[in-house]
């Protein structure tokens, strides 16, 4: 009996378990300015939350300095810290870019992966 | 270079002793080969012995040639500080898990050798430290700095005068104890592994499992403590304000040793019935497995930036042996159980519901559930990275919500078991314990709910730890004159009972307020009046900070109490952002829990902001329109006699009614760690009361024509106000958080005892039982067990 349990539990419970992960793991799909929300928002002692921004590169300083307009067309600075992508990046294209804002006097979104969309 | 050679030979030996032992495992009585690895493994430990004790004699003689020490210690570090720069950085901390193995392996050559387990024991057991060796050899402490910067022209001659020092968050006593346990419960955990790698070799599936059960039960208590000895660090030293934050290093340990207690509770069942041999063959392999799986997600980068934590990428190499680490344990414990599985059939019994066997058994699939839950979460970004999806963190929700339903049923199981018996259980009797529990904690919960708590989270986890604690203290109390080993489970179970009781009361009843403190001025905050007294430097030493400790008055029903949080920038992380340390009131009934958040100075002189070509009203006479024009260049003004450089916002000031006149509002500008400081001239507006001063000026580099200034005013008909200091803090009230740490303190206790019991049982054991346990026969050997455990009718 215990051992019909504890398969059909961890039958169920594993992809059940995945899925739940899934509803908590999803970066939110924001703004520049709203992402800035979110960072001021976040507790002191966090780091601020990750994010996923819609962007046209309008700049490229080097491969980890880029200028960059989002959905309202704010532009804003973006410091690419990810891997290497296949693709350099190059004015005109549009990216969705994962990471977080650091804000202060001079905000920027420090971005930690690429995807194309 | 002797270093260097040193840990390559430690690899060596660790490798040539594991080679013997293996060799040693089929022979029935001891040979010349089982002397050699025995020999080789105690120069082995000898060697580990030496290069921790080397690795120590350098940092703490400043020796900055070697690249570990210049990368994590200092000149001006104390001595217990930097004895504990050892294991602040990868190289030494894989250092020490190795040597941790090795000693406990010194303890568990002997042990094992008396119960004929030396060979196949320490083969494995000699794997394990091949691996770590391994990893010293890819990691090696003893590098030198010429060599680690030898591209960036870096010669033998360049030896640093002083080292880059230890991150400021670890300069506190907890450095000292909390990583050398938390590494002794990883270390330790390896013995059950081997012990069960051991019980296949010879497939011998049940002997094992008394033999290990001491060590198995010394991981999880140490372990245990371990963890929430980090916790305690952490609420009492980084002012998170809680004790956990399910953060990927707090969770890595944390699944291993949910793990090895879903372990202890099945192999007490078999003890008892020589049921779910599998189980604890798979659980074993798991608890080990785990460890590794941990120590890759915390140690091999791939975490990233997804904790607070940082992570070092320790270069490709570590990561394959990490990896390789991993893996060849997975496949090693895989294999051996596959192999093995039809002998381990033999004995499948099925547990009828209303027993204790049944009961233990839910109870640890709930803490396997527990464990797998945290699992998938801990690796969600990695599991996000390898399907090409954004690496991101689950949130800490995520993990609190599954835990609400978790924690009280597993709190529920344990109780239940508790008043079940082996074997089979009388109904009446079963129903008598229950159901007066059960009233106790219908009590306790009516009284949380008429205390203020109405959500059904915390009624049905205040429910089962009532439940729990009502029953685990009524079977202690009764073996009470058997003598503490016999109350080992019980006070661990009522030490987590105490711990949940915590987390209730400190989750529910805990009062948080925001207040700004004004030097000398009371602020009321809830029933509790905080005034901030002064401040004082601290760690003078240290040149790459100047750290305050601020001294916080806490009054309430005319008793008066100080704390003194600490707030600082340092060099360390460039000054981007503040160290803070909480300043705690302990106290049984509650804390009082005063966190920084920053210093600064009250605004008298209505400070406002203006962009260059923009205009504002002047606060304190709003008639007045004040427009910036632009900044002077630091030449057109000269320096001060003091050496200051100077510049000046050139604004002018109009009225509705009257010509607009130009003022130059000069400010003079001193650079130093915490960057620019402004000293304003202040300066009168021309015919009025009104006094300006430029404060700050923000260069826009890109945009010059966006630069900004601040100004600050005052009347200067009145004496210049005076700004005192603010001190922004949030002060909580945290009801009954010292149940927190009894309860862990019991749990340890608790363990304790269960180990000295499980000694002397396995002692009795012995006297009785010579034989070998052989799979296919149900011998007089088993009967014996059952019997010698029979005597003691409450183990659980």
């Amino acid at each position: 009996m215990i051992r019909k349990i504890l398969i059909v539990s961890a039958l169920v419970g594993l992809p059940s378990a995945v899925w739940y992960a899934s509803q908590y793991g999803k970066p939110a799909q924001v703004t520049f300015t709203e992402a800035i929300t979110k960072a001021t928002s976040s507790s002191e002692s966090e780091q601020a939350p990750k994010v996923v921004i819609d962007v046209n590169v309008v700049a490229v300083e080097s491969e980890h300095d880029l200028q960059c307009t989002d959905a309202q067309g704010t532009v804003f600075r973006v410091e690419y810290t990810g891997s290497a992508p296949e693709q350099p990046f190059a004015i005109g294209q549009r990216h969705q870019l994962l990471g977080h804002v650091h804000d202060g006097t001079a905000p920027y979104f420090h971005a930690t992966q690429r995807f194309d969309p | 270079m002797i270093g260097q050679l040193g840990i390559h030979v430690l690899f060596g030996l660790a490798i040539a002793a594991t080679v013997l032992y293996g060799q040693a495992v089929r022979n029935e009585v001891e040979d010349a080969r089982t002397v050699i690895a025995r020999w080789l493994y105690r120069i082995l430990t000898a060697g580990l012995v030496v290069s921790a004790g080397a690795l120590i004699t350098l940092i703490v003689t400043h020796q900055f040639q070697y690249t570990y020490v210049w990368n994590y210690s200092s000149t001006e570090l104390p001595l217990h500080l930097l004895v504990a720069c050892f294991y602040s950085g990868q190289e030494g901390s894989f250092l020490l898990w190795t040597l941790f193995v090795a000693l406990i392996g010194l303890m568990l050559q002997p042990y094992a050798k008396r119960h004929g387990y030396e060979a196949p024991v320490m083969l494995f057991y000699g794997l394990i430290l091949s691996f770590l060796t391994l990893l010293l050899v890819a990691k090696n402490p003893f590098a030198y700095y010429y060599e680690t910067f030898a591209s960036k022209g870096i010669t033998i001659d360049d030896v640093p005068l002083n080292g880059k020092g230890l991150n400021p968050l670890l300069h506190n006593a907890w450095i000292t104890i909390h990583p050398p346990i938390l590494f002794m419960g990883f270390a330790s955990m390896s013995v059950s592994f081997a012990f069960a790698m051991a019980g296949l070799v010879r497939k011998e599936y049940h002997r094992w499992i008394d033999i290990a059960l001491p060590w198995t039960l010394f991981a999880t208590g140490i372990l245990g403590f371990g963890i929430m000895l980090g916790g305690f660090w952490a609420y009492e030293t980084l002012g998170w304000g809680g004790f956990w934050g399910w953060d990927p290093v707090e969770n890595s340990s944390l699944i291993p040793w949910l793990v090895v207690v879903a372990l202890v509770h099945t192999m007490l069942v078999q003890k008892r019935t020589r049921g779910l041999v599998k189980t604890n063959m798979i659980l074993a392999v798991l608890s080990f497995v785990m460890v590794l799986y941990s120590t890759f997600l915390t140690r091999s980068g791939v975490l990233g930036d997804t904790s607070v934590h940082s992570f070092v990428d320790p270069g490709r190499f570590a990561f394959w042996i990490l990896l390789l680490f991993m893996v060849t344990f997975v496949v090693l414990g895989t294999t051996l159980v596959l192999m093995r599985r039809k002998n381990m059939d033999v004995h499948r019994e099925e547990f009828a519901p209303t027993t204790r066997e049944f009961m233990l058994s839910i109870g640890s699939a709930l803490v396997m559930a527990s464990a797998i839950f945290v699992t998938i979460g801990t690796s969600w970004p990695v599991i996000m990275e390898i399907v090409g999806m954004p690496k991101v963190a689950v949130a800490t929700d995520f993990y609190n919500k599954v835990h609400q339903i978790l924690v009280p049923l597993i709190l529920i199981v344990n109780a239940i078991s508790l008043v079940t018996q082996w074997r089979s259980t009388s109904r009446s009797v079963f129903l008598k314990k229950l159901l007066r529990a059960s009233a106790i904690a219908t009590i306790g919960t009516v009284l949380f709910a008429v205390f203020g708590i109405h959500q059904i989270w915390p009624l049905a986890l205040g429910f089962a730890a009532w439940l729990s604690f009502a029953i685990n203290l009524e079977v202690g109390a009764r073996l009470l004159k058997a003598g503490p080993a016999m109350m080992g489970a019980y006070v661990s179970h009522v030490g987590i009972t105490l711990l949940m009781f915590g987390v209730i009361t400190t989750s529910m009843y805990s009062e948080t307020y925001h207040a700004v403190l004004v030097h000398g001025k009371p602020v009321k905050v809830g029933s509790y009046t905080l005034t901030y007294l002064g401040k004082e430097q601290v760690d003078l030493e240290f040149k790459d900070r100047e750290k305050f400790r601020y001294f916080i008055r806490i009054e309430h029903d005319q008793q008066r109490r100080t704390v003194a949080p600490v707030l600082y920038w340092s060099d360390f992380n460039q000054r981007q952002s503040p160290f803070l340390e909480p300043g705690i009131r302990w106290g049984l009934a509650n804390d009082l829990y005063v966190s920084p958040k920053n210093i600064g100075r009250e605004d008298v002189f209505h400070e406002t902001v203006i962009q260059k070509g923009a205009s504002i009203r002047v606060p304190i006479d709003t008639a007045l329109t004040l427009a910036l024009d632009g900044f002077t260049m630091p030449m057109e003004e000269g320096q001060t006699e003091d050496g200051r450089m100077q510049m000046s916002g050139k604004l002018v000031a109009s009225r509705a009614s009257g010509e607009p006149v130009q003022v130059k509002a000069r400010t003079r500008i001193a650079t130093g760690p915490n960057g620019p400081a402004f000293d304003p001239e202040w300066t009168t507006i021309p015919g009025t009361s009104t006094v300006v001063g430029l404060i700050n000026i923000d260069r826009n580099n890109e945009d010059p024509s966006k630069s900004k200034g601040t100004f600050a005013f005052y009347d200067g008909s009145k004496p210049r106000p005076f700004a005192r200091e603010e001190f922004t803090v949030e002060f909580s009230v945290k009801p009954l958080i010292s149940l927190v740490w009894i309860g862990v303190i019991a749990m340890v206790t608790g363990f304790g005892f269960s180990i000295g019991r499980s000694l002397r049982t396995l002692k009795k054991l012995k006297t009785l039982t010579v034989v070998k346990d052989a799979p296919a026969s149900n011998s007089d050997v088993e009967t014996a067990e059952v019997k010698t455990s029979d005597a003691n009718p409450h183990q659980s």
